[in-house]
């Protein structure tokens, strides 16, 4: 008797998330940006390759559209970029839902990584990936705040040592 | 008239007590009784559910979650399922129930089923807690108080119904098997009751001073209390004695010999049994459940016994009592250190001898306490030949004082002490390795009568 749990990645499941992703261009038209149907399914694609590489499961529509709508926004996403860039956001999204112990919730993450791809990454997201998302992960996984830095703090120690 | 029962194409005692739902399916399917699409439909309630539930894991936080988590729910849910299934008497009715009944549905009455097992068998713990044995067995105490009731802390049947989470160390006579979560500890603690109640039948002393003549560091070992009074008393009852005293004499062990030497496994068997309902009537057991527990128990002692018989060993199955207090018992003092600074003096003055002949004296004129020696084998920096030379001038009790509070242990030794005392553990352990025969023995009783905290005397 089979219970295995990817018995969900069925066609129904993915017909169901293209179209929702679909639904998400009403919203990310008015800032010139538009998935085509081959683009949305590329994207539920490399949700399902993501969470298997990741050992990863997800129920429902999952978190493909709170990422197009946090991201739609951002000054360095244009027509010619914004399905790599979602596809790589899917990728970075699921690799630090693991890094970070699941201890950050499925919208903040987002919000995290949109403040740092708009503001200290400029847009790069081997910066994004490499150190913000990074730093954000070891601070939750040793328990410090998540915007500590320990260049921060060893500053602070040198003003300490002169007063 | 006689009941009668409906045949079941399933045998209900084939079916996985651990993952009862699952091979019922496997056993429903097989038989035809359920299709394909009753599986299938089946399946995705199973995942549908699922779904829910790792919502409410996740509280609306993720929606994702690792896959091992996410079997783990899903075990759990397969298991409050496959209580509530193992409710009907018949596995027909139970078929028929997942026919008719959605798994949602299914679930949550075996959630319910759980919270009442939770509530039962919090109370039988209270029952066990009452009726303890009165033992220094540290295993015994640990597990029934403090393991059990860390189960109870621990128990989440919300997303982990199957997990106990605890080891259970104590050993049953009759270990529970094939049972997961709360169904498992609630088995534990019946077999430990009715365990609990037989040794009533016997005085704490009785059972302690048994036990003793078992193994004098009882308290610490991991054993079965009831297992070893059960045998005890078959044995006093078939040596024609007093149970209640569980005590065997030499002469009586001889008696047992006669009666069971040259017999065939059948027939110690039914000596056994019937040495048990003699006792049953003796101790006037008369409770159902735990006369057919002391007799599910025999047959591990009959087979002990078959055992011992053979290897002419049955003194250390049936046990004759011993009386540790009854030990004399020597104190002796490690004396008081001397200054500081006179110590410091003599360590340097020992260090710069050039000759054994010289530390040796030294040693004799300004060390007068055993205090002060055993340092000085650390600080001294004496070479093996000398701290062996040193050992030649103690007396017997010295050498056997500094035995009992160095002993060798060399698994430990390397965590947890120093270079110099491993060192200092190995010259002695030889030492007294290398002695004479009797003078060896001498020191190795002299060891376990000195007191365990002589030192601070």
């Amino acid at each position: 008797m089979s219970f295995e749990l990817s018995i969900f990645s069925t066609s129904i499941i993915q017909k169901q998330a293209v179209n929702e992703i679909i639904k998400c261009n009403d919203f990310t038209f008015n800032y010139g940006l538009v998935l085509t149907n081959q683009q949305a399914i590329e994207l539920v694609e490399t949700r399902s390759f993501v969470l298997k590489e990741n050992g990863r499961i997800e129920f429902g529509g999952g978190v493909i559209d709170k990422i197009i709508k946090e991201f739609c926004d951002s000054p360095y996403i244009s027509m010619h970029n914004y399905s790599e860039i979602l596809n790589e956001l899917i990728e970075i999204f699921y690799y630090y839902k693991n890094e970070t112990l699941d201890l950050i919730c499925d919208d903040d993450l987002i919000k995290f990584m949109k403040n740092s791809f708009d503001g200290i990454c400029q847009g790069s997201l081997e910066l994004l990936s490499g150190r913000e998302l990074d730093k954000l992960a070891s601070n939750l996984r040793y328990g410090y705040d998540p915007d500590f830095s320990e260049d921060d703090s060893s500053e602070e120690d040198e003003e300490d040592e002169y007063e | 008239m006689n009941s009668i029962e409906k045949i079941s194409f399933i045998d209900r005692s084939k079916l996985n007590e651990k993952f009862y739902f699952q091979s019922l399916l496997e056993e429903a399917y097989r038989c035809n009784l359920l299709c394909e699409a009753e599986i299938k439909k089946i399946q995705f309630e199973c995942l549908e559910l699922l779904a829910y539930k790792v919502e409410r894991y996740n509280q609306g936080d993720s929606s994702s979650i690792r896959i091992e988590d996410a079997e783990n729910i899903m075990i759990s849910n397969l298991y409050t399922i496959g209580i509530w299934l193992k409710s009907f008497q018949s596995v027909d009715d139970a078929i028929k129930e997942l026919k008719g009944t959605k798994i949602r549905d299914i679930y949550n009455y075996g959630r319910n089923k759980i919270d009442t097992l939770l509530r039962s068998t919090n109370h039988i713990h209270k029952m066990v807690i009452q009726n303890m044995i009165h033992t220094e067995n540290h295993t015994y105490s640990s597990t029934v108080i403090d393991g059990i009731k860390g189960f109870f802390k621990l128990y989440n049947p919300d997303f982990e119904a199957q997990e106990i989470h605890i080891t259970a160390d104590y050993p049953l006579c009759n270990q529970v098997e094939n049972l997961a979560g709360i169904e498992f500890i609630q088995k534990y603690l019946e077999c430990i009751y009715y365990e609990n109640v037989f040794c009533s039948h016997f005085s704490t002393d009785n059972i302690h001073h048994m036990l003793c003549g078992y193994d004098i560091g009882y308290k610490d070992l991991v054993i079965n209390i009831f297992e070893q009074v059960l045998t005890t008393a078959i044995g006093c009852n078939l040596a024609g004695i007093d149970a209640v005293n569980l005590n065997i004499s030499e002469d009586q062990i001889n008696i047992l010999y006669d009666l069971l030497y040259n017999k065939s496994k059948e027939d110690i068997e039914e000596i056994i049994l019937k040495a048990n309902e003699n006792l049953q009537e003796e101790l006037s057991i008369n409770s159902i459940p735990l006369k057919q527990y002391m007799k599910k128990s025999l047959s591990s002692i009959i087979s002990v016994v078959c055992h011992a018989v053979k290897a002419n060993t049955l003194e250390k199955v049936f046990i004759a009592q011993k009386y540790p207090e009854l030990n004399p018992k020597l104190n002796f003092s490690f004396g008081d250190k001397m200054d500081d600074k006179l110590y410091r003096i003599t360590i340097e003055e020992i260090m710069q001898c050039r000759f054994l002949s010289d530390k040796i004296s030294i040693i004799k004129n300004s060390i007068h306490s055993l205090a002060d020696l055993e340092e000085l084998f650390f600080d001294a920096e004496l070479s093996v030949d000398e701290i062996t030379e040193v050992f030649k001038e103690l007396e017997l009790i010295e050498l056997s004082a500094l035995a009992k509070h160095h002993p060798f242990k060399p698994d430990i030794e390397a965590v947890y002490l120093s270079e110099a005392e491993q060192e200092f553990r190995l010259c002695l352990h030889n030492f007294i390795t290398n002695l004479p025969f009797a003078k060896k023995n001498r020191i190795l009783n002299t060891i376990t009568m000195l007191d365990d905290n002589n030192k601070e005397i």
